[in-house]
């Protein structure tokens, strides 16, 4: 979908062209000069989804967790009354295995097994801020590199076999992967288990516009997570999940993060 | 002011319109006598000669450095979750680095909110107020040019910024209360 704009000549130099539009109140200019039109439009949706990203809420979000098409979850900032009823839940049958409430912006959401690792549902907790320590990863009998990893980590409380599993996100990954969208901010997770196994799919992250993001599902055959009219604007999707077998290199299913500002 | 069109001009120097170092602000205020070279990132800019081209003092006559502002380099981390970004230079709110004039004179006087370069390689100038975007053609930050007319602008809530995206390189460096000059023309 290409969008629609007006171009603004320069006074001062008729070179010095840009692509105008304006959205939801916002006025953008978008240099334009002797750029391909996909190159100008790429610039436009880079411009929207810059503007979503500066009008986060520090702590006060929803993210509608999207695959192949559906809302596969729904992750709150723990501040909000939704996530406070999750973190009752699991203070019921975990109790003080975390420090659920130690930041307004750690998140908190109710999973189903819509993928593996994921054998039952459950609710996943993720601790942002903080690596995950020494002691933490040594009781999943894991270790990594400290300056590999990223500072948050998730937990997800299995509620059937009230096992937990420990996802840890860090920046590079050492072994072969499939081809992956590439971007500044791109990062990893593993998910290990409380015996000591980890799962052999990886989770692998971009911030992308939808538009890359479309394309590379479509060159990959992949479903892409979204449905045709949602979320279009880059307004609201800024973070994008891949998953991939670290044995056979093949393609887990694709997910999309919507974040959503709760007022 | 800018640099005479006639008569002599040197590299250093405190005679105003004479001098490249004070033009540009650089050394010690009253002086200016810093280690200066035509080929330097900063005196190319003045002479509009970046690049490989050659450059003489011939090139510097009639060229004004335009608005200095003066960032005293802040560094703070958001945890936009999932990521943190780092970021460098100044942001009005919360208070972090400062910026001396932090008056925009190039944009109707506006006062700067924000100059800082992130780690997702944006580089962004905020504004508190609306402008065009127009009045001036490069900034150069720490000797790095960047031009106007390659920014992403947008007003947003009555507020005008322009954003460099794809920035790699931090011209604010990434030491804590470290100055570094910004020059507009």
């Amino acid at each position: 979908m290409n969008r629609e704009y007006t171009t603004r000549v320069s006074e001062e130099d008729v070179a010095e062209t840009y692509a105008t539009l304006t959205k939801n109140g916002s006025y953008f200019e978008i240099p334009k000069g002797n750029r391909s039109e996909e190159e100008v439009q790429q610039g436009i949706d880079n411009a929207l989804l810059q503007e979503a990203l500066f009008k986060l809420s520090a702590d006060h979000y929803r993210d509608d967790v999207y695959c192949d098409k559906v809302i596969v979850r729904q992750d709150y900032s723990t501040g909000l009354t939704e996530a406070q009823a999750l973190i009752q839940e699991l203070q019921a049958v975990f109790p003080n295995y975390e420090d659920w409430d130690r930041h307004n912006h750690n998140m908190v959401g109710r999973y189903t097994a819509y993928r593996e690792p994921y054998n039952n549902s459950g609710i996943s907790f993720y601790n942002f801020g903080e690596k995950p320590t020494e002691s933490l990863l040594l009781s999943f009998n894991t270790s990594y590199l400290n300056s590999n990893l990223i500072e948050w980590y998730g937990l997800k409380f299995d509620l059937e076999t009230e096992q937990v599993m420990l996802k840890v996100v860090f920046y590079n990954y050492d072994g072969e992967t499939p081809e992956l969208p590439s971007n500044p901010r791109n990062f990893y997770a593993a998910t290990h288990n409380q015996d000591g196994t980890e799962s052999e799919w990886v989770d692998y992250y971009a911030y992308a516009t939808p538009k890359l993001i479309r394309e590379f599902c479509a060159e990959k055959g992949l479903s892409y997570p979204l449905p045709p009219t949602t979320h279009t604007d880059c307004d609201v999707v800024w973070c994008w999940g891949f998953v991939f077998n670290k044995n056979t290199l093949e393609y887990g299913p694709v997910k999309a993060y919507a974040r959503y500002n709760i007022t | 002011m800018a640099l005479q069109s006639t008569g002599f001009i040197r590299l250093a120097g405190n005679d105003t319109g004479r001098s490249v170092a004070k033009e540009l602000n650089l050394g010690t205020s009253g002086v200016h006598t810093p280690t200066i070279s035509l080929g330097q990132n900063n005196v190319r800019a003045l002479a509009q000669r970046t690049g490989s081209v050659s450059v003489g003092l011939g090139h510097l006559r009639g060229k004004s450095a335009g608005e200095v502002q003066t960032v005293t380099v802040g560094v703070w981390a958001i945890p936009n979750a999932y990521f943190t970004s780092y970021y460098y230079g100044y942001r009005q709110s919360p208070s972090t680095g400062s910026i001396s004039d932090g008056t925009l004179g190039v944009a109707s006087n506006r006062t700067i909110a924000g100059f800082h370069w992130n780690d997702i390689t944006n580089l962004g100038l905020y504004l508190s107020g609306s402008a065009s975007n127009s009045g001036w053609t490069t900034v150069t930050i720490n000797g790095i040019a960047l031009s106007r007319s390659s920014a992403t602008f947008m007003t947003v809530s009555g507020n005008s910024r322009w954003l460099w995206m794809s920035q790699t390189t931090n011209p604010f460096g990434t030491t804590t209360g470290a100055t570094k000059a910004a020059v507009f023309t």
